[in-house]
C-alpha cells in the first residue's frame, strides 16, 4: 500500500495534448475513481501511472519513491484491463503465474499464491482452463486475480466491469468495495458509469480534454460541482441549465429567467448572499431533475406543459416546458401525467447551483 | 413458460431463383474448364512417368500408357546422368533439402521477430524500416543478382550451399516480414502491456505470447517460404557449381545424356520427385491451420 503523488503531469502525443497539467495526491488506501467522457484522457493517465506510457512533463511518486522514470514491472503496481488481457494461450492458472515466474519466485510461494487467491476470487475449479472457455465474469475474476498475486502497492482498473452485462456489474461492483475494504489497497480506477463512480469511491476525479475538473468525494462532486461540466456530466438525467438575470437587492434577490411571452421567477430572498455581486448580470441555475416534486410539496409552484412521459421503474422521467424552455424532472412512479397536459410541480431550491459566465460554480458565502 | 416438445424441419434451404440457377452452372463450368487446364500438364507428366521411353517416342507425348512401369522412377532417383555423373537426383534432391529447410526455418523466425518488433515494441522509425524491408519483395531477382555475386565473393562464400542459404534467407525476409508483419499487427496491445507488467522483456513476451499465438502465420510463411525456395531457379543456377546443385538446377542437366536421346520417361518422374516436397509441406501444414486462436483473449 502506498500513497500515489501526481505533479503538474502533461502527456502529449504527436501534436494532441492528451493530458494538462494534472495534480493528484492520492492517499494511502484510499479508492480514487476517474472519470470523463470518451477520449479525454483517462487510460492515458492510467497508463502513465502504470509505466506504459512516459510523461510528457511531470513527476509521479508513489510511497516515498519517483517512479516517474521507473519500468512498468519495477513500480509495483497491477493494472486490470478493459479486455482483461488474459494470454489466450495459458491457463488461468499459468495466467496468474507468469508474473511470479518472471519475478523469479519460488515454485511453493507461487502455488499457495495462487491457492489464496483462487479460493479469495473463487476461480478454484477453472484454474486449468483458457480463457476461451470462460464466461465474462469469470474472465473478469481472473483478470483480478492476475493483479492480485502481485500484492503490489496500487491496484489500476480501466473500467473492468464495463464488459459484463448489467446484472452482473452491480454484483461485481459490490465485491470490489468487499475486496477493498477487505484488503485496504490504493485503487485508482476508470470507468464511465456514474453510479460506479458514486458508490465505489472515496474520492473522484472528474477529467475533460485532458484537464482535472474536480477531485473531491462523491457528495461533494454532486452536491457541489466546481463547474458546468461537472454538474452536466454527473447525474443522469443531466442538471437542467436556465439562463437567469438577477434581480433585487441583496437580501431580496430573484433570479428571472427571461422566457418566450412569459418570465420565470425564481426567488432566493436571504438564503444566496454570494449572489449579491452579481445583481443586474445574467448567470446560469442548475437545478436537477429530482428537485422536481410534486405539486403541493415544498417550494416553488411551477406550472408546465408535459412532451414526453418516460416510466423507468421506479421513477417517472418527464420531459415539459415552462416559457419555451425545455426541462427534464424525475418523479415518483405514481406520477403518470399524460403527454401534453399542463401540471403544477413544485421545484426545491435549496440545493439549486450558480455558475458565472465561465461556467465556474458561483460558491456559498460559507464554503 | 411452455415446453416445446416436437421439432420442426431445421434443414431449411432458401430456394435459389432461375437466374441463379443460371448463374450457378455458368460458375461451375468455368471453375472446371479452368481446372482441366491447370491440371492437363500434370496428368501428361504422371502419365509419361509410368509410361516405357520407347512407347512415348513411338505412339506420342500425350497419351495413355499401354503398358505400366516404375523403372523410370528408379533411373531418375539414382541411375539418371547429369553432366557426365551418373547418380540420378538423389544427391541434388538432398542438397536441396539441406539448403531449404534450414533457410525456411530462419528466415520465418527472423520475418516473425521483425513483425513483433515493428508492430509490439514501439521501435523509432518502425514504419520507414517495414516500407524499406518490404520493398525487396517487389524487386525483381534480376536486379540483385550482381550484387549478390560480388557480396558473395566477399564474403568467400561463392557457389556454395552457405552462400546460397544466405541468399535465400535475406530475400525470404522481406516476405516474412511482410506476412508476420500484417498478422501480428491484429493481436490486442492489451496482451503485450500485460506483459510488461508482469515484468517479461522482449524475448520472454515473444516466447510466451507472441509465439504461441502465431501458428497460423508460422504455417503459411513455412509453405510460401519452403515452396519458393526449393522451386528457385534462378539463383539456384546461378550460386551453385558441381560441388553444390540444387535439384532445381540439376533438372536443366538432365535430358542431355550422352546418346542424344530424349528421355521423357525418367525425365517426368525427375520432375515429379522434386515436385513432391512443396506438395507434401502443403498437405501437412494445411492440416494445422488453426483459426481462432486470439479467441478468449480480449472480448
Ligand atoms: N497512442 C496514442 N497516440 C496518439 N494519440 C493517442 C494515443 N493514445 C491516446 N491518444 C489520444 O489521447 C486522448 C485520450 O485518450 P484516452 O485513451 O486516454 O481516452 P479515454 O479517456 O480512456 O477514453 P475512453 O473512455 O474512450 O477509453 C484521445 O484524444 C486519444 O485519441
Ligand atoms: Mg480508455
Amino acid at each position: 500500500m502506498a500513497a500515489l503523488n501526481i505533479e503538474n503531469v502533461w502527456k502529449k502525443y504527436g501534436n494532441v495534448i492528451a493530458l494538462r497539467d494534472v495534480n493528484l495526491d492520492i492517499r494511502d488506501g484510499e479508492f480514487v475513481v476517474l472519470v470523463g467522457p470518451s477520449g479525454c484522457g483517462k487510460s492515458t493517465l492510467l497508463s502513465i501511472i502504470a509505466g506504459l506510457e512516459d510523461t510528457s512533463h511531470g513527476t509521479l511518486t508513489l510511497g516515498e519513491i519517483d517512479v516517474t522514470d521507473l519500468s512498468p514491472k519495477d513500480r509495483n503496481i497491477a493494472l486490470v484491463f478493459q479486455s482483461y488481457a488474459l494470454y489466450p494461450t495459458m491457463t488461468v492458472r499459468q495466467n496468474i503465474t507468469f508474473g511470479m515466474e518472471n519475478r523469479k519466485v519460488p515454485k511453493a510461494e507461487q502455488d499457495k499464491a495462487v491457492a489464496d487467491v483462487a479460493k479469495l476470487l473463487q476461480i478454484e475449479p477453472l484454474l486449468d482452463r483458457k480463457p476461451g472457455q470462460l464466461s465474462g465474469g469469470q474472465r473478469q475474476r481472473v483478470a483480478m486475480g492476475r493483479a492480485l498475486v502481485r500484492d503490489p502497492q496500487l491496484f489500476l482498473f480501466d473500467e473492468p466491469l464495463s464488459n459484463l452485462d448489467a446484472k452482473l456489474r452491480v454484483e461485481m461492483r459490490t465485491e470490489m468495495k468487499k475486496l477493498h475494504k477487505r484488503l485496504g489497497q490504493t485503487i485508482v480506477y476508470v470507468t464511465h458509469d456514474q453510479v460506479e463512480a458514486m458508490t465505489l469511491s472515496d474520492r473522484i476525479v472528474v477529467i475533460n480534454d485532458g484537464v482535472v475538473q474536480q477531485f473531491a468525494d462523491p457528495d461533494t462532486i454532486y452536491q457541489k460541482p466546481a463547474n458546468m461540466f461537472v454538474a452536466g456530466f454527473m447525474g443522469s438525467p443531466s442538471m437542467n441549465f436556465i439562463d437567469v438575470e438577477v434581480t433585487g437587492r441583496a437580501r431580496a434577490i430573484t433570479a428571472v429567467h427571461r422566457g418566450d411571452g412569459a418570465d420565470i421567477d425564481f426567488p432566493f430572498g436571504a438564503t444566496r448572499e454570494e449572489l449579491a455581486p452579481y445583481i443586474g448580470k445574467t448567470i446560469t441555475l442548475g437545478v436537477r431533475p429530482e428537485h422536481f416534486r410534486p405539486a403541493g410539496e415544498a417550494g416553488l409552484t411551477l406550472t408546465v406543459n408535459v412532451d414526453v412521459v418516460e416510466p423507468t421503474g421506479p421513477d417517472t422521467m418527464v420531459v415539459f416546458s415552462v416559457a419555451g424552455k425545455s426541462l427534464v424532472g424525475v418523479l415518483n412512479a405514481k406520477f403518470r401525467p399524460e403527454e401534453d397536459d399542463d401540471v403544477t410541480l413544485s421545484l426545491s431550491l435549496d440545493e439549486a447551483c450558480f455558475f458565472d459566465t465561465e461556467g465556474v460554480r458561483i460558491r456559498g458565502l460559507a464554503e | 413458460m411452455t415446453a416445446i416438445d416436437t421439432i420442426p424441419n431445421l434443414d431449411r434451404k432458401k430456394p435459389l431463383r432461375p437466374s441463379q440457377v443460371v448463374g450457378r452452372i455458368a460458375l461451375y463450368a468455368t471453375l472446371i474448364v479452368l481446372a482441366l487446364f491447370v491440371l492437363m500438364p500434370l496428368a501428361v507428366i504422371i502419365l509419361n512417368s509410368v509410361r516405357f521411353n520407347d512407347d512415348i517416342l513411338r505412339e506420342s507425348f500425350i497419351g495413355w500408357p499401354t503398358r505400366l512401369t516404375l523403372e523410370n522412377w528408379g533411373v531418375a532417383w539414382g541411375e539418371a546422368c547429369i553432366n557426365a555423373s551418373c547418380t540420378g537426383v538423389k544427391p541434388y534432391f538432398w542438397a536441396s533439402i539441406l539448403m531449404v529447410v534450414p533457410a525456411t526455418v530462419i528466415s520465418t523466425a527472423i520475418g516473425l521477430i521483425n513483425g513483433f518488433a515493428l508492430t509490439k515494441w514501439k521501435m523509432p522509425f518502425a514504419g520507414f524500416i517495414f516500407v524499406a524491408i518490404t520493398i525487396g519483395v517487389f524487386l525483381p531477382p534480376q536486379v540483385v543478382l550482381l550484387p549478390w555475386a560480388i557480396a558473395l565473393g566477399w564474403l568467400g562464400l561463392s557457389k556454395s550451399l552457405v552462400g546460397l542459404s544466405l541468399v535465400h534467407i535475406i530475400q525470404g525476409t522481406c516476405f516474412t516480414t511482410l506476412f508476420c508483419r500484417n498478422y501480428l499487427i491484429n493481436l490486442p496491445d492489451d496482451l503485450i502491456k500485460a506483459a510488461r507488467i508482469d515484468g517479461a522483456g522482449f524475448f520472454r513476451t515473444f516466447w510466451k505470447i507472441v509465439v504461441p499465438l502465431s501458428p497460423p502465420i508460422i504455417i503459411v510463411t513455412i509453405i510460401w517460404q519452403f515452396t519458393f525456395i526449393w522451386n528457385e531457379f534462378l539463383f539456384a543456377i546461378t550460386f551453385s557449381s558441381s560441388d553444390f546443385r540444387p535439384i532445381t538446377a540439376a533438372l536443366m542437366s538432365l535430358n542431355a545424356n550422352d546418346t542424344g536421346v530424349s528421355e521423357y520417361g525418367f525425365g517426368s518422374a525427375a520432375v515429379l520427385i522434386a515436385a513432391i516436397p512443396p506438395l507434401v509441406i502443403y498437405f501437412l501444414g494445411g492440416r494445422y491451420f488453426v483459426r481462432g486462436l486470439t479467441q478468449g483473449a480480449v472480448k
